[in-house]
């Protein structure tokens, strides 16, 4: 990921702008976008009905969450709602992922892209101080971390990013109806990183049981972390909670809550491109990302594919190759 | 829940290695078991009529019958149980035999896991619900695919029981393998004597339409509604105007291969293979044409009285439906050249395969049933020669590992016999005719006699042994091999050598059963549904077999299976409607979400978008097009379609009870 | 033909015993479990450690399905269908080999060793090869053990 230009308010302005324009022509009904937290440390999601409301929408570099996630079939409100809403690039490939298979209707879409430069990781930043942080602000290569006491540290940007903005490949959205500013330089041919996953994948079997039981062991399944999945929609109908087939008990224990998150990503897989609102959603900061970027890593190895890329694509799940190189005997 | 289980012994197929008794007392223990029984033989009368008092006089409303695989006799016990007024669905089998004392030589092991698989039958059965079956219309036209005599021998009998036949054959005439014989073991009659009439019956038949030089495209649909797409090969000769007057062929300057008489002559590019084809139309093989090689000549097109001749036409596409399939595809002569390279690979002119010296001996073959030296053929100044020492070898691709055939050919030592009388025959009782061969296989009626015959009334010498080498020496084909019983080395002078190929599958073989969704084998052949209850059905309902496309066959085998076959269809067609079968996927409509996963993975098209009355659409699988794989099953996110009698609960249960043991 | 089928300890007659391990198959209707039929037919000696559950076409199977059976205690869990191109539907097997190849590359992400698991493909007419076939699956699960203090 290169450093950052600090155009984010040109950005900012652009949304605000594009927003206005379509809420006043009535294009939409209500835009969402991202919008300040309780303290300048946040950013959260944010619904605009109004064209006079649409100075709180916000654009930097703690814009993390996933809008798509509110398209989920029968989400909207109402149901025949015109919807406008920003994406970043991976957010826009959950899109794409979405509009592949007829899951949102194009019809009732107006999509502003954002180009990102790469979100800071907001749990690793916050935990520099023992108290809480009021401010998080990101200038060129540096972030600037606020504590509630008026304490300052200086963090490098490039550490403290998110896992899967370091290795960006789609910084662009991939699908958008206006472009919000200027796109920006995309890295030339540059391989999706694995390296957490490589080095998770590297330890003994045993220790990945050990580590993965610790883990689930934790999950209270509140259910956030799909429920912040912009690809999972099925709802109230979810198998996890119906009692037949009974795939997944309602017991909390590591093996129940790991059955259920293998639920989630087989469900999820060729669709999900790791855009990590489940990791972020999981108030038990459960690594969900070995499980949705090793399955990316190995659907990039076993189909040279990569979720969300190619609108005209099929899910890879719902179609097949005769010649598919693996399974041959 | 009242289930009743009852253990089989199978004689001692199961009892000898399983504790029925002992297994069927314990399974009393199982959650909704109330009754339990061993029974000797379960399939007999008294056995079935067991189970049938048990489930009236105990009330029983779920059976489990720990037998044989439920491929043997699933259908059997459906029938038992639904004799007795229980739902035929509510029932299981648990495979002790096949899987278990079949396999298992240990007594307490072999109980233990058959006790398990019963345990996983009961919990199977529990999740079971009475199923109806639905009823489809029934389409009563008939596919033949292949017009070999079994092909032939179907469509006659189907269409003179009134039925719709169209015959599909790949070649641009019917007749196959049989219309290339010259005489038939063990009667020597002549072959086209008998089989050029009922071709003609066959184009003559109302009810019978013959679509030569065409293959199978594409098949879609189920038993009693079959739709197929049918490629009518270019012949670049508009059939409809061709009269078969054959003088396109005379006039026609490109030689080409001659197919038909196996390679040993040569015919013209455009060509009709014999004269007794049928139909009797001229095909152009465009890779030997002139005009098609070389943008000149257009002779056949001058010649020609009909003005058939059309240089444009293409391949053509009919799609048809049909209530039933029957696959008599033949097989084809076991190409020698590639395997056998100590018999000279094919480079040896005086080395032939059987089919060749078939062509040979036949009066309308290319040397008017004149047995010659190849290598004394079409040559300038030599006059042919009649062989005075004729050598036949047999298990040419039959019955030899090393070639990958370990299977025998069923036809070869047969026609051997045949072709070595018909040699003494054509030539001279004073020819020298050898035999090498590893064992005789003349079990057919009056095939021994037949044998025997050769051997004394023709003084065929039979040598039992293999033939190592095979080369040219001094303008004979030395033929050197070892006499098994006399245990001493053979050198023979030969002027012919004929090599008994055998029969392998058919070219293209196991592409048609992919696109029929049929099984076959290793070696191509199709696979019937049982070798003994189910001979010419495949695993695929509605699609039947005839012929040597399943495995080797003489022509009087030939000829009984494609009967049967027949009978066989119009057993299926005699009904209006047919059952289908329940087993077939649901969807729970409270369920859907409508994320329509399942209509993009049916191979069938079952499921449909069924509009709700409050206007919502849900996922509906259309019941008489569901074949029952559970692809959708398996796809569906929320799990809202479940298969019935494989439900994914009873998947899970059984998988549960067998662990937690 | 290989008689080496034995079980590690051989003596218990108990799926639980010392040294055993539980093994679950999932076969299609058309081709494995028929060629499992036919292996039975020709009396080919196989491990005892393994319990088939039938369902139509692997098709039909659920990664999920598998993965349930590790959790409920399967020390080995053996995917067995038509040859791709054979599937007497025509597909399912096609999309069961995406799906069954996506969970065999997560299982070692859980802590799985590759051997506890495998798909392949075994017709109705290969009652030798389904012997081996199964008898190596096994040998290789034993060769492990059960599953002990797992996460899933």
């Amino acid at each position: 990921m290169s450093p950052a230009n600090g155009n984010y308010e040109e950005v900012e302005q652009r949304i605000r702008e594009l927003a206005r324009t379509a809420l006043e022509e009535g294009r939409v009904d209500y835009f969402i976008g991202w919008t300040a937290g309780y303290n300048e440390s946040e950013v959260i999601p944010g619904f605009v009905r109004s064209a006079d409301r649409v100075d709180a929408l916000v654009w930097n570099p703690l814009a993390a969450y996933n809008l798509t996630a509110f398209l989920k079939r029968k989400m909207p409100d109402p149901p025949q709602a015109k919807i406008g809403l920003a994406v970043k690039g991976c957010d826009s490939r959950t899109l794409v992922s979405l509009l592949q298979e007829e899951l949102v209707d194009r019809e009732r879409l107006y999509v502003v892209g954002v180009p990102c430069e790469g979100i800071v990781n907001r749990r690793a930043v916050s935990k520099v101080f023992a108290n809480e942080v009021v401010k998080i602000e990101v200038e060129d290569d540096t972030i600037s971390v606020t504590n509630q006491d008026g304490e300052t540290k200086q963090l490098a940007r490039e550490e403290y990013l998110l896992d899967h903005c370091r290795s960006c490949k789609y910084p662009n959205p991939r699908y958008f109806d206006d472009l919000a500013g200027e796109a920006v330089t995309e890295p030339e041919d540059q391989a999706p990183m694995w390296r957490e996953i490589e080095e998770f994948e590297a330890l003994p079997e045993a220790e990945k049981d050990r580590l993965m039981a610790e883990a689930f062991e934790k999950c209270i399944r509140c259910y956030a972390c799909i429920n912040a999945c912009p690809v999972c929609y099925c709802w109230d109908n979810c198998v996890c909670r119906a009692r037949q087939p009974k795939l997944v008990s309602q017991k909390v224990n590591a093996q129940e809550n790991l059955m259920f998150q293998m639920v989630h990503m087989f469900h999820v897989a060729g669709r999900c491109p790791s855009c990590g609102n489940c990791d972020r959603a999981c108030p038990v900061e459960i690594p969900l990302y070995l499980l949705h970027r090793k399955m990316n890593k190995e659907l990039k190895e076993m189909l040279d594919f990569e979720p969300g890329i190619d609108l005209e694509q099929k899910p890879v799940f719902q179609t097949f190759d005769v010649n598919d190189p693996f399974g041959q005997h | 829940m009242r289930i009743g289980v009852f253990v089989c012994h199978c004689g001692t197929n199961i009892a000898a290695t399983v504790d029925s008794e002992g297994i069927a007392a314990r399974a009393g223990e199982l959650k909704g078991v109330v009754h339990t029984e061993d029974i000797i033989y379960t399939c007999s009368e008294p056995g079935q009529h067991a189970i049938q008092q048990a489930i009236r006089e105990k009330n029983l409303d779920r059976v489990v019958v720990a037998a044989c695989s439920p491929h043997m006799h699933e259908v059997t016990f459906r029938r038992t149980v639904e004799g007795a007024g229980l739902n035929p669905y509510l029932f299981e089998m648990a495979n002790i035999r096949e899987h278990c004392s079949w396999i298992h030589p240990d007594k307490p092991e072999g109980s233990e896991k058959a006790y398990d698989l019963i345990k996983m039958a009961v919990a199977k059965v529990r999740d079971l619900e009475p199923l109806y079956a639905n009823e489809v219309e029934v389409n009563k036209d008939v596919l033949v695919i292949g017009g070999g005599v079994a092909g032939i021998q179907t469509a006659l009998d189907l269409a003179e029981a009134g039925l719709k036949v169209t015959v599909v054959e790949k070649e641009t005439t019917i007749g196959g393998t049989m219309a290339q014989l010259d005489k038939t073991f063990p009667t020597i009659d002549c072959s086209a004597c008998i089989l050029t009439p009922r071709m003609v019956d066959c184009s003559q038949h109302e009810n019978i339409e013959i679509m030569a030089y065409s293959e199978i495209d594409r098949v879609q649909g189920y038993v009693g509604n079959f739709t197929v797409d049918i490629r009518k090969k270019a012949s670049m000769v508009d059939w409809d105007k061709c009269i078969g007057c054959e003088l396109c062929q005379q006039k026609c300057p490109a030689k080409a291969p001659d197919a038909f008489n196996e390679g040993i002559a040569t015919t013209k590019a455009i060509y009709i293979p014999f004269p007794q084809a049928v139909p009797k139309k001229a095909a152009i093989q465009v890779d030997y044409c002139r005009w098609f090689q070389e943008g000149k000549c257009r002779v056949c097109e001058r010649v020609c009285p009909a003005d058939a001749i059309d240089y444009e036409q293409q391949d053509e596409f009919v799609q048809k439906e049909f209530g039933a399939i029957v696959v008599a595809t033949g097989q084809d002569v076991f190409p020698w050249e590639d395997y056998y390279h100590e018999y000279g690979s094919g480079r040896i002119p005086d080395v032939i395969s059987g089919l060749q010296y078939e062509r040979m001996l036949n009066a309308s073959g290319p040397t008017h049933g004149h047995v010659l030296r190849p290598s004394t053929m079409g040559q300038k100044d030599v006059e042919p020669e009649e062989p005075k020492t004729v050598v036949f070898i047999q298990c040419i691709g039959s019955r030899d590992e090393s070639v990958g055939r370990p299977y025998c050919s069923n036809v070869c030592c047969m026609y051997t016999a045949k072709q070595a009388i018909l040699t003494k025959d054509h030539v001279g009782m004073e020819t020298e005719v050898y035999v090498f061969y590893i064992d005789i296989r003349a079990f057919g009626k009056g095939y021994e006699e037949f044998v025997k015959r050769a051997q004394t009334e023709f003084a065929v010498k039979y040598v039992r042994g293999r033939v190592s080498k095979l080369y040219e020496e001094r303008g004979k084909v030395k033929v050197r091999g070892m006499d098994t019983l006399l245990g001493k080395q053979v050198e023979i002078d030969a002027d012919l050598v004929v090599l008994a190929s055998g029969i392998t599958a058919a070219d293209g073989a196991s592409e048609l059963a992919q696109r029929l969704n049929i099984s076959y084998d290793q070696y191509g052949f199709f696979k019937e549904s049982h070798p003994k209850l189910r001979p010419l059905e495949t695993n695929t309902a509605g699609i039947f077999l005839a012929g040597a496309c399943q495995a080797p066959k003489d022509i009087p085998t030939t000829v009984a299976q494609a009967s049967g076959t027949a009978a066989k269809v119009l057993g299926l067609l005699a009904k209006d409607k047919l059952k289908t079968s329940p087993m077939i996927a649901r969807v729970d409509q409270n369920r859907c979400v409508s994320c329509w996963k399942c209509i993009e993975v049916c191979p069938f098209s079952a499921p449909e978008k069924e509009e709700l009355r409050d206007g919502s659409y849900k996922s509906h699988i259309i019941e008489t097009v569901c074949q029952g794989c559970g692809i959708c099953v398996a796809t569906c996110p929320v799990n809202c379609i479940d298969l019935k009698g494989f439900g994914t609960q009873s998947v899970l249960d059984q998988i549960e009870e067998v662990l937690l043991t | 033909m290989a008689q080496a089928t034995e079980t590690a300890t051989g003596t218990t007659a108990s799926w639980d015993g010392e040294g055993r391990v539980k093994v679950v198959g999932i076969l299609c209707n058309w081709c494995s479990y028929a060629g499992a039929d036919g292996a039975g037919t020709a009396r080919l000696r196989q491990p005892f450690d393994f319990r088939i559950v039938r369902v139509p076409c692997t098709g039909r199977i659920d990664p999920l399905h598998i993965l349930k059976a590790f959790e409920k205690g399967a020390d080995g869990v053996l995917v067995s269908g038509c040859h791709p191109g054979d599937c007497h539907y025509a597909e399912g097997n096609y999309y069961a080999r995406r799906k069954l190849e996506l969970l065999e590359r997560m299982l070692p992400q859980l802590g799985f060793e590759p051997e506890r698991f495998k798909y392949t493909w075994v017709s109705a007419s290969e009652a030798q090869r389904w012997q081996q076939v199964v008898t190596e699956f096994i040998k290789g699960v034993e060769k492990l053990g059960p599953r002990e203090g797992r996460a899933l």
